[in-house]
C-alpha cells in the first residue's frame, strides 16, 4: 500500500538512488508516512459522525491538504464527496476546526452548483462576534461565489470594508482587488468605503484600500494622476502603501501621463480640494480639472505670483474654509501648510523652466528616502534611479541611500542596493563612482549574486586608472566563485579592454592567466571569445592574445577550442612579425592531437606556407610529415596543401581563400541557378556579391548587465543582436538601410540580368513614388553597383478590374545628366495586390553624382470582363506620372565597421582633411541631430567617445532631440555607444565610418556644440582614403 | 491584476533533501505539478550549498527573485518577480518563518513541522492571499493561525469566573511546559 502512494508521488522526490534508505529513516518520524489517498478519504466520512471529534477532523483535513500539496489529485466525485462532508463540520464550535475547514474549502474549490451549501454556513460566519471567524468568512466566500451571489452578499461586503477590525477590512479589500477583474462593477459601488478605508490608521487596511482605489481607476489616466495626487498630500502611513504611492507616481511619470499643464490641473485641483476654498473659479477647476485648459491653469499660477496672490488666495481659502466649515477642517492646520507648498508646485509645473524638464512629485520621492521603513526607502531611491533622464543631482539622495545599504549586514539590502547601483551604473556611470570603496569590499561578499553585481558596476564605473587594483582584487576572488558568475566577470573585462584599449595588456594578461587555471567548457569558451574579439578589435593586443593562445592550445582539453583558436592563427599568424615562432605551436598540434586538431593544424600551417614565402619551404618538411597520419582528413588536406603550394591545384592562393561571399546571396544565386534550365554553363560564383566586412554593432552597455542578471553566460553573440536592435532603433536610416540591402539583395540575385554589373554596393530604403491610395502603389529601390545605377520599381495594382501588362518606367534624365540609360527590362504583368518588379539599368560616372530623375509609368491596359473574369485580347496603351526619383550623395555611402576608429583616422591621410562648420539652427536636443545627420551620411560610429562631457552643475537644456535629427539625415551607423548623447550634454562628439564604392573609406568626426540659445552647430571633420571621398561627405551634408 | 501591487509568486518549505514540505503557487506560470516540481528542483540546487541560516539570502536567477532562509533542517522559499521590491519579499519571508517558528515553540525542524503541517498550512494562507500580500507582521500572523480570541467566542470581559480560571489555568500549564 505505501509502495503505491510513493510512486504516485515520485517526481516530487529527489535522490533517487538512495530513496529507500530515506524512507526507512523517514518512517520514524514522518506522520505522513505511507498516507494513501483512498484511505484518507475513507478516513473523511468521520466527518458525517454525529458525535463529532474535532482534533481527529483537523487531522483528517490536514492529511488531505498534505496530498493536495504534494501534488496528488482529485476526481471530481472525490472533492465533491469531501466537500460535502466537510461543510458538515460547521456544526464543530472548535475554532482550529473552522480555520482548517475555510482553508479545506478555499483548496478544493468546489464546483458553482455546490457553492450553495455553505454560502449559508458562511453568511452565517460572515455575521459573527469573533473577527477571525467573519474575516475568513470573507476571504472563503470572495472566493468561490459567481457575480450572481456577489451581488446578494454585497450589502455586507460594503460594510466589511469599513469594520472596525482590521482583519476583517483587509480580508474583504484583498477579495475585492482578487474580484474586480470579474466583478469590477459591484466593487465600483464601494468607492466611498474604500476611500474611508485608505484613511485607516490599520497598515495593511491602508496598503490594501490604496491597491483598490487605484485598481477602480487603472484605466483613467487622469482619474490616477489625481489620486497620486491627493494621496501623496494625504498621511499615508503604511509602508506598504508608500511603497505602491511611489510606484504610482514613477508610473504616471514614465508614462507620460503627467504633461505640465495635466499636473497643473492636478495639482491645483489637489489645492483647492485641501483648501476646501468654494470660491467659483476653484469649484470651475475640481470638476473640470481635465478640461481646464493648460493657458488658464498657466494664467492662474502667474496671476499668483504677479500680485503676491499666494498669501491673498491663501487666506482667501483660508477664510473661506473657516466660513463653510468643511469636514477637513479636522487636519486644515497641516494642509494648509503644504498648500502653500502646492501652489509653489504649480507655478514651478506649468511654467517650464529652461530646460522644460520640471519633476512633479520629485520631492515626494526625494521625502520618501527618509521614511523610516527600509522598503520605502529602497522603492524611492529604485524609482528615483529609474527615472527618465535623471540627472547626476536629482540622483544623489538616492545613490547615498543605496550607499548607505551596501553595508547592511542583511544580504538582501546589499543585494537589493548594488542590483540598483549597477542599474544605474550603465546609464550615469560617474552618479555611482562615490560608492565604489563600499563596492570593492562587497568584491569577497559571500552571496556570488551580490559579488558578481558589485565586480560588473565596478568594471562599469572604474576609471583607466583604477584598472590595475580592480584586476588584483578581482584575480583573488576568481577562484572561489562558479563557472556562471566568472563568465559574467570575463565578459566584463572584455568590455573594459574595448573600452580602455591603453589598458589591453594588463586586462589581457589577466585573461591569459584565468585561461591557465581550472574551468569549463563554457568558462574556457568565454575566455577564448574574449580574446579573440580583443584581437580583432585592438590591433596592438594582437601579438600577446595570439602568444597566450598558443600556449593555452598547448594544454587545451577541448576539441572545439583548439579547432578555433588554429584557425585564427592561420588567418591571423602570417602577418605577424614573427610569423615562425607560431609554427612550432602548430606543428604540435600535429604530432599530439586528435584527428580534428590535426586537421585544422595542418590547415593552419598550410596558411604560413601560402602567405610567408620565406616559410614555404620549412612548411613543405612539415606537412610532409602529416601524409603518413592515420587519419584520411589530416592526410588528404596534407595532400592537397602540398600540392598548392608546389604551385599546382590553384596554387598557394587557393589554399586561404579571401572569398568571402555573402552566404545568404549565394544561397539565393545558387537557388536561382538551380532553377533555370541551363545548368550547361558553368556557376558564375564571381556575380554574387561580396560580403560586407562583418558589421560591428555597437556592444551596449545594458548587454553585459542583461548577462549578469540573467546569471548565465556571457553570449557576445546575444550582445551584439541586442546592439543591433538597439542600433536599428536609434540610428534609424542606417540600420533600416541594412535591412533593406538584404532584402533587395536576394531579388537582385534572382535576375541574371544584373550578373555582368558586379557585386552589389548598397541598397537604398524604398521610396514611395505614388499617393496613398491610388490605383497603382509603385515604390523606387535605388540599387548601386560598381559603374551602374539600377532603379527597381515595386509595382503593385490595385483595381481588380483591369489587367496591366508591359509595365515599366521611363525615366526623364533632363536633370541628372551624368546618368545614362542603359538597359530597361519590363515587367510582363503588374500583379493584383501583390508586388511585381521591373527595373531600369542605368551607367553612372565614377564618383558620387547626384541628380533627379521624372518618372512615367507605362503599361497596356487590358479590362477584365466581368462575366468571364479574363481579359479582353485588345488593351490600348496608357501612362501614369510618377513622383520624381532623387539621388542624393549619401546612396553611394554605406555603413563601415572599423574596430579601432583612431587608429584608423590617423593611418589616413591627413591631406584628404577637409573640416566645415555647419550651423543647424534651434534644436531641442543634440540627439536628434546626430540621429539625422547619421542618417544622410549612412555611416558607421565609433567608440565611446570621451569627448562627450554632460556639463554637470550648470543647468541645461536636454538635447538629446538634436541628436536624433542629424543622426536620421546622415544614415550612418553608431558606434559603440557615440551615437547616444548623455542627457543634458551640450557638446557632443560622434565618430562615424562610412564606405564608398570602390572600396574607399570615409572617416568622420562630427563635433556638436550647444549654445544657450539652443542654437546647435555642427562641426564635421572628415578624412578618406582620396580627396574625392572626403569632399563626398561634406557634399552630402550641404545637399541636406 | 494591478500590475503595481507587491506580489508573491510562490511559497516553499522545502527539506535539507529538497523534497516538498508544503508549497503555495500564485502565479499561473507553474500550472502543471511538474513545472512545479523542476522550479524547486532549481531553487534548490542554486541555494542548498549557500549559507542563510544567520540572515535571510537572496539569489537572482531565471526571471525570479528568491529571499530564502534556512532553519533547523527546513528552507523557506519567497519568490517574486524581477522587478520586484527586494525588501517587500523579504518582510513576507520574515513573516513566514518567524510566525511558524513562533507557533511551533522555536522547534522548527522537519519533524516537528508535519506534525504541525495544518500550522504551517495555515500560516501561508495568513501571509499570503491569491498572491496579494495579507499581513507581514509575524505576531498577528501567528495570533491570527492560532484563532486567538475564537475560543468559545466568548470575550474575555464577558468570561464567567470559572471560564477565566480554567483558561488561566491553562495558560499557567502551558507557560511551564514551555
Amino acid at each position: 500500500m505505501a509502495a503505491t502512494a510513493q510512486d504516485s508521488l515520485a517526481p516530487l522526490r529527489s535522490g533517487e538512488g538512495k530513496k529507500d534508505e530515506d524512507r526507512e529513516e523517514e518512517t520514524e518520524y514522518s506522520p505522513f508516512y505511507g498516507i494513501e489517498k483512498g484511505a484518507v478519504l475513507q478516513e473523511a466520512r468521520i466527518f458525517h459522525d454525529p458525535n463529532l471529534d474535532p482534533r481527529r477532523c483537523s487531522q483528517v483535513i490536514t492529511k488531505l491538504l498534505y496530498l493536495l500539496h504534494q501534488g496528488e489529485t482529485f476526481t471530481k466525485k472525490e472533492a465533491s464527496d469531501v466537500f460535502f462532508a466537510a461543510t458538515k463540520l460547521f456544526q464543530a464550535k472548535d475554532p482550529h476546526l473552522r480555520r482548517m475547514v475555510y482553508l479545506c474549502i478555499k483548496d478544493i474549490c468546489p464546483g458553482s452548483d455546490e457553492v450553495i451549501i455553505v454560502t449559508s454556513s458562511l453568511m452565517k460566519d460572515m455575521n459573527s462576534r469573533v473577527e477571525l471567524y467573519r474575516s475568513n468568512a470573507v476571504r472563503v466566500l470572495c472566493q468561490i461565489v459567481d457575480g450572481q451571489l456577489l451581488a446578494q452578499i454585497e450589502r455586507y461586503l460594503k460594510q466589511a470594508v469599513v469594520d472596525k477590525s482590521p482583519v476583517v477590512a483587509a480580508s474583504v479589500l484583498v477579495s475585492a482587488v482578487h474580484l474586480i477583474k470579474h466583478n469590477g462593477e459591484i466593487i465600483k459601488r464601494w468607492v466611498n468605503e474604500v476611500t474611508e478605508a485608505a484613511q485607516s490608521r490599520q497598515p495593511m487596511v491602508q496598503f490594501h484600500a490604496v491597491a483598490l482605489l487605484h485598481a477602480l481607476r487603472a484605466s483613467d489616466r487622469l482619474a490616477v494622476s489625481k489620486l497620486v495626487t491627493q494621496l501623496t498630500r494625504a498621511q499615508v502611513k503604511s509602508p506598504l502603501a508608500q511603497c505602491l504611492l511611489v510606484r504610482y507616481v514613477s508610473q504616471v511619470r514614465r508614462r507620460g501621463w503627467w504633461p505640465a499643464g495635466a499636473t497643473g490641473a492636478a495639482a491645483a485641483a489637489a489645492v483647492t480640494a485641501a483648501a476646501a476654498a468654494v470660491t467659483a473659479a476653484a469649484a470651475a477647476a475640481v470638476k473640470g480639472s481635465s478640461e481646464v485648459p493648460v493657458g488658464a491653469l498657466r494664467e492662474q499660477g502667474k496671476g499668483c505670483v504677479a500680485g503676491r496672490g499666494v498669501q491673498q488666495q491663501q487666506q482667501q481659502q483660508q477664510a473661506a474654509q473657516q466660513k463653510t466649515n468643511s469636514s477637513s477642517s479636522r487636519s486644515g492646520n497641516g494642509r494648509r501648510i503644504s498648500s502653500g507648498l502646492t501652489l509653489k508646485h504649480v507655478i514651478a509645473d506649468s511654467q517650464p523652466g529652461p530646460g522644460g524638464e520640471s519633476r512633479p512629485f520629485y520631492d515626494y520621492l526625494e521625502g520618501c528616502l527618509r521614511h523610516k521603513s527600509e522598503s520605502v526607502i529602497f522603492e524611492a531611491a529604485r524609482a528615483i534611479c529609474n527615472l527618465r533622464d535623471v540627472t547626476a543631482r536629482e540622483l544623489t539622495p538616492a545613490i547615498t541611500v543605496l550607499q548607505l545599504f551596501l553595508s547592511s549586514s542583511k544580504p538582501v539590502l546589499r543585494f537589493a542596493a548594488v542590483r540598483t547601483l549597477n542599474k544605474v551604473a550603465m546609464s550615469h556611470p560617474m552618479a555611482v563612482t562615490n560608492c565604489n570603496i563600499d563596492m570593492e569590499s562587497l568584491i569577497s561578499d559571500q552571496n556570488r549574486s551580490i559579488a558578481t553585481l558589485a565586480i560588473t558596476t565596478l568594471l562599469k564605473t572604474g576609471s583607466e586608472g583604477r584598472v590595475d587594483k580592480l584586476l588584483k582584487q578581482i584575480g583573488g576572488f576568481m577562484s572561489d566563485i562558479g563557472d556562471d558568475f566568472k563568465v559574467v566577470v570575463v565578459g566584463a573585462i572584455r568590455s573594459l579592454a574595448l573600452k580602455f584599449p591603453a589598458k589591453q595588456r594588463a586586462l589581457m594578461g589577466f585573461l591569459a592567466s584565468v585561461l591557465r587555471e581550472e574551468g569549463g567548457f563554457e568558462y574556457k569558451k568565454a575566455i577564448v571569445q574574449a580574446i579573440l574579439e580583443l584581437i580583432q578589435e585592438i590591433p596592438d593586443a594582437r601579438e600577446a592574445g595570439l602568444g597566450h593562445l598558443c600556449e593555452f592550445i598547448e594544454d587545451c582539453e577541448f576539441t572545439f577550442l583548439s579547432v578555433q583558436v588554429l584557425a585564427l592563427l592561420g588567418r591571423e599568424g602570417p602577418t605577424t612579425k614573427e610569423p615562425a615562432r607560431y609554427i612550432r605551436y602548430i606543428y604540435n598540434r600535429i604530432i599530439l592531437e586528435n584527428a580534428t586538431v590535426r586537421a585544422a593544424a595542418v590547415s593552419a600551417l598550410a596558411s604560413f606556407g601560402a602567405r610567408v614565402p620565406e616559410l614555404t619551404a620549412r612548411v613543405v618538411v612539415l606537412l610532409k610529415r602529416a601524409l603518413y597520419d592515420n587519419d584520411d582528413e589530416v592526410r588528404d588536406r596534407a595532400t592537397l596543401h602540398l600540392t598548392q603550394l608546389g604551385g599546382a591545384a590553384g596554387g598557394p592562393e587557393a589554399i586561404c581563400p579571401s572569398l568571402q561571399l555573402n552566404l545568404a546571396a549565394m544561397e539565393g544565386a545558387l537557388a536561382a541557378y538551380l532553377a533555370s534550365d541551363d545548368t550547361q554553363q558553368p556557376f558564375d560564383v564571381s556575380a554574387v556579391p561580396k560580403a560586407a566586412p562583418e558589421a560591428k554593432l555597437p556592444k551596449p552597455q545594458g548587454g553585459l548587465m542583461a548577462a549578469a542578471a540573467a546569471g548565465g553566460t556571457a553570449p557576445a553573440a546575444g550582445g551584439a543582436a541586442a546592439g543591433g536592435a538597439a542600433a536599428a532603433g536609434s540610428a534609424g536610416g542606417a540600420g533600416a538601410a541594412a535591412g533593406y540591402s538584404s532584402q533587395y539583395e536576394a531579388i537582385i540575385k534572382a535576375r541574371p540580368e544584373f550578373a555582368s554589373l558586379g557585386p552589389l554596393f548598397k541598397s537604398c530604403a524604398p521610396v514611395r513614388l505614388t499617393e496613398e491610395d491610388t490605383e497603382y502603389a509603385i515604390h523606387a529601390v535605388k540599387h548601386v553597383f560598381a559603374e551602374h545605377l539600377v532603379l527597381q520599381f515595386d509595382c503593385t495594382n490595385t483595381i481588380a478590374e483591369q489587367c496591366l501588362e508591359d509595365v515599366s518606367v521611363m525615366l526623364d534624365l533632363a536633370e541628372a545628366p551624368e546618368f545614362e540609360a542603359e538597359t530597361v527590362l519590363p515587367l510582363a504583368s503588374m500583379p493584383l495586390n501583390e508586388v511585381g518588379q521591373c527595373f531600369s539599368v542605368l551607367r553612372r560616372p565614377a564618383g558620387i553624382s547626384a541628380g533627379k530623375m521624372g518618372c512615367v509609368l507605362k503599361f497596356t491596359v487590358k479590362e477584365i470582363d466581368p462575366s468571364t473574369g479574363e481579359a479582353e485580347e485588345e488593351g490600348y496603351e496608357d501612362e501614369y506620372q510618377l513622383e520624381d526619383v532623387e539621388v542624393s550623395g549619401s546612396d553611394y555611402i554605406r555603413p563601415l565597421g572599423l574596430g579601432n576608429f583612431r587608429g584608423a583616422w590617423e593611418s589616413l591621410d591627413p591631406a584628404t582633411e577637409r573640416e566645415d562648420d555647419y550651423g543647424l539652427g534651434p534644436r531641442e536636443a543634440l540627439q536628434d541631430t546626430v540621429e539625422t545627420v547619421m542618417g544622410i551620411l549612412g555611416m558607421h560610429p565609433f567608440e565611446d567617445t570621451s569627448v562627450m562631457q554632460p556639463h554637470k552643475e550648470t543647468y541645461i537644456v536636454y538635447n538629446s532631440d538634436t541628436v536624433e535629427t542629424v543622426m536620421g539625415i546622415l544614415g550612418m551607423h553608431p558606434c559603440e555607444g557615440t551615437e547616444a548623447v548623455p542627457p543634458n550634454a551640450r557638446s557632443h562628439t560622434v565618430l562615424l565610418a562610412g564606405q564608398l564604392p570602390g572600396d574607399v573609406r570615409a572617416l568622420v568626426r562630427l563635433s556638436f556644440g550647444m549654445g544657450a540659445d539652443g542654437q546647435v552647430a555642427m562641426k564635421v571633420v572628415s578624412r578618406g582614403d582620396s580627396e574625392e571621398a572626403s569632399e563626398a561627405v561634406h557634399a552630402v551634408i550641404q545637399e541636406a | 491584476m494591478d500590475t503595481t501591487c507587491p506580489t508573491v509568486k510562490s511559497l516553499i518549505v522545502l527539506d535539507s533533501e529538497g523534497r516538498r514540505i508544503a508549497v503555495k503557487y500564485f502565479a499561473p506560470e507553474w500550472g502543471t505539478v511538474s513545472s512545479q516540481a523542476n522550479y524547486e528542483k532549481s531553487v534548490f540546487a542554486k541555494t542548498s550549498r549557500t549559507n542563510a541560516r544567520g540572515e535571510a539570502e537572496i539569489i537572482m536567477f531565471d526571471d525570479y527573485l528568491v529571499v530564502y532562509k534556512c532553519l533547523g533542517d527546513l528552507m523557506f522559499y519567497v519568490t517574486g518577480s524581477l522587478n520586484e521590491n527586494e525588501l517587500i519579499l523579504y518582510s513576507v519571508l520574515q513573516a513566514f518563518y518567524e510566525a511558524t517558528s513562533t507557533l511551533l515553540r522555536q522547534q522548527v525542524d522537519k519533524k516537528t513541522v508535519l506534525e504541525n503541517l495544518d500550522l504551517l498550512l495555515l500560516v501561508m494562507d495568513e501571509i499570503v492571499d491569491g498572491g496579494l500580500i495579507l499581513e507581514t507582521d509575524p505576531q498577528t500572523v501567528a495570533s491570527r493561525v492560532s484563532m486567538r480570541g475564537a475560543d468559545g467566542e466568548v470575550p474575555i470581559t464577558e468570561q464567567t469566573f470559572s471560564q477565566a480560571f480554567a483558561s488561566a489555568k491553562e495558560h499557567l500549564a502551558r507557560s511551564l511546559l514551555k
